[in-house]
């Protein structure tokens, strides 16, 4: 490995920073993790999309149901995080949806997907502004 | 915080929208079942009407068009097979096909209580498939008390031996033949060493009474296989 | 909206609350498919999954080829196999195990469901409108009874649209193996089926209507051991 002139690496370090910064930025502005987990959920049904053993529980299972529901979990978890004003709404649908998989997608990419969809899908849904705490008693 | 309110709310909206869309879309799309206005061709025109022996009833299938071989192969003297009684009933018969063609100069034969000891194959030879019922050993496609109507080519055989005729010796008998030997196949009860059967449609049922309860088609220790 | 001093984040009061409800409609559903009151459907697809059941009590059955598409794994493609189709209206099943050799990140899994009450005989698992899409299968002579039997008027070499297993209102419903129309393709129709000590090769099997899954259990083994070849498989 060669050494890098000393302005240079000085640079490298201030735009890993620079992005760093602008990572916890994007992260502090938006429901990040919990989109981050919704939209796991969807990909983990996507890919499992095509899992040989199905269980459908309920109405009739249909093959695209992992396409729509894993499509849609991680679709709704980009909006979560391009939307951040109605997370409250996204994440809502975000755990319906986690659960319709439950029913209709292999248990959900046997459960995994599912779990996912609703821990991710309620942190969407639980993200806001943070009260500081003594307010805590006159919201309540 | 990225874009504006608006930007937001459309970009939820689309979510929404697109994944009503997609819903609506996909359900109940697979299963489907074909409610062609008749299954059998134009108002069910492609029936075939088919008189069970002893006058046990019409049935009105829908037929497939594909031979179904019943292949019991002679190996010497070797006895395969039983049947009380092997009955011609029509010899010349046309039946219709699903697509409304027709096959004529088959034969309606019917065996009463067939029993096969061993080596039967039903082979149904389908374009691009055959379906294979293989019987380790013995199986029944009729049993006591019950009828086998087949309607199969006149080129289809049975080799039959009789303890009081033909010296107890194999003989083979086409279908072509049958008319001329019903008097002989009628009356005596047979012992089968061979048949090679063309069918194209077979009924099995119980010509008196109640039509279940004697299960009719007994295969044991059989493999069914798609090839 | 990101004023400096307010802080964003995930509100874990909220957030609990929701996952604790999300999860408790799940336990509700798990119980609800245990004590058979919500139908399930089990369907097995893409590749061949070995089904195992000491037997299968069916009325109404009828068997089919069909031409049926399958996806061939990630990209949706898909392909045709000839595959025969069985159908039964309804059905009563003594113990059942299917289970699939799965490649999953390069390792072999095996996925089995199981379900049943561990007794011979007692025919507990319940269904109606059941498919079965057969590449082989074969029964065999045991105690409880022996191989495949039909029952009723049996006819061979009808037109695979033409067979009749499900009814609405009392009428036979049309097709329901969902067979192409036309000729070349082979079917059997039957008042009732037993069939016993089955083991099989399917691709694709749906249960569809009530059903009822006691001891459903579903598990991923490493390796490739399947149902096992006892009287009642597991």
């Amino acid at each position: 490995m060669t050494t890098l002139p000393l302005s240079q690496r000085a640079a490298d370090v201030a735009a890993l920073l620079a992005a760093l910064r602008w990572f916890r930025a994007f992260r502090r502005t938006r429901p990040f993790w919990g989109g981050l987990w919704l939209g796991l959920g969807g990909i983990w049904l996507l890919t499992f999309a095509n899992m040989s053993i199905g269980l459908a529980l309920g109405g009739g299972w249909n093959q695209s149901a992992a396409y729509v529901i894993g499509g849609g979990m991680l679709m709704f978890a980009l909006t979560a995080w391009f939307a951040p004003f109605y997370s409250a709404l996204v994440g809502f649908t975000g755990v319906l949806l986690a659960l319709a998989a439950f029913v209709s997608v292999n248990l959900g990419g046997f459960l995994i997907g599912s779990l996912l969809g609703i821990v991710g899908g309620a942190m969407v849904w639980g993200w806001g502004e943070k009260k500081p705490r003594k307010q805590k008693a006159e919201a309540a | 915080m990225t874009g504006n309110r608006r930007r937001q709310r459309v970009l939820v909206l689309f979510a929404l929208v697109a994944l009503l869309v997609a819903s609506t879309i996909t359900t109940g799309g697979r299963d489907e079942p074909a409610h062609a206005a008749g299954a059998c061709g134009p108002n069910d025109a492609y029936r075939s009407t088919l008189q069970l022996y002893g006058g046990a009833g019409t049935l009105r299938p829908c037929l497939s068009k594909v031979n179904i071989n019943v292949g019991i192969p002679q190996s010497g003297q070797s006895h395969f097979f039983d049947i009380q009684k092997i009955r011609i009933i029509e010899d010349n018969v046309t039946l219709r096909y699903a697509d409304g063609s027709t096959e004529s100069n088959l034969k309606h034969i019917t065996f009463e209580s067939f029993n096969v000891r061993d080596n039967m194959t039903l082979t149904v030879d389908g374009p691009g498939y055959d379906v294979r019922m293989a019987p380790d050993a013995a199986a029944v496609i009729g049993g006591e008390g019950v009828n086998t109507d087949l309607w199969v080519t006149g080129d289809s055989f049975v080799t039959v031996s009789s303890i009081i005729l033909f010296f107890g010796l194999c003989t083979t008998a086409s279908v072509n033949l049958f008319s001329n030997l019903s008097w002989l196949l009628n009356g005596s009860s047979w012992t089968g060493c061979g048949m090679n059967l063309d069918v194209r449609f077979m009924a099995v049922y119980r010509p008196t009474g109640s039509t279940t309860g004697l299960f009719p088609i007994k295969l044991p220790n059989t493999t069914i296989s798609v090839l | 909206m990101a004023a400096s001093g307010v802080v964003y984040g995930t509100r874990w009061g909220r957030t609990n609350a929701l996952v604790l409800i999300a999860l408790l409609v799940i336990a509700g559903i798990v119980v609800a498919v245990k004590q058979q009151v919500i139908a399930a459907n089990l369907v097995f697809q893409s590749s061949t999954s070995q089904l195992a059941t000491s037997a299968i009590d069916g009325s109404d059955v009828g068997f089919g080829v069909v031409r049926m598409t399958r996806s061939t794994g990630s990209g949706g493609g898909t392909d045709v196999k000839n595959v025969l189709r069985g159908g039964f209206a309804n059905g009563k099943l003594d113990g059942l195990c299917v289970s699939q050799v799965q490649s999953i990140l390069g390792v072999n899994m095996t996925l089995k469901i199981t379900a049943g009450d561990g007794v011979l005989g007692t025919y507990e698992i319940q269904g109606s409108n059941a498919l079965f899409d057969i590449v082989s299968i074969r029964g065999t002579n045991g105690s409880n009874g022996s191989g495949i039997n039909m029952d009723g008027r049996a006819q061979f070499g009808l037109a695979a649209s033409d067979v009749t297993t499900t009814k609405t209102n009392g009428v036979f419903d049309i097709n329901p193996l969902e067979a192409d129309q036309g000729t070349g393709w082979f079917g059997i129709d039957a008042d009732k089926g037993n069939l016993y000590n089955i083991r099989g090769t399917i691709y694709d099997g749906v249960i569809g209507g009530p059903f009822s899954l006691p001891n459903l259990s579903i598990t991923v083994t490493p390796g490739t051991s399947g149902c096992d070849a006892s009287p009642l498989p597991k």
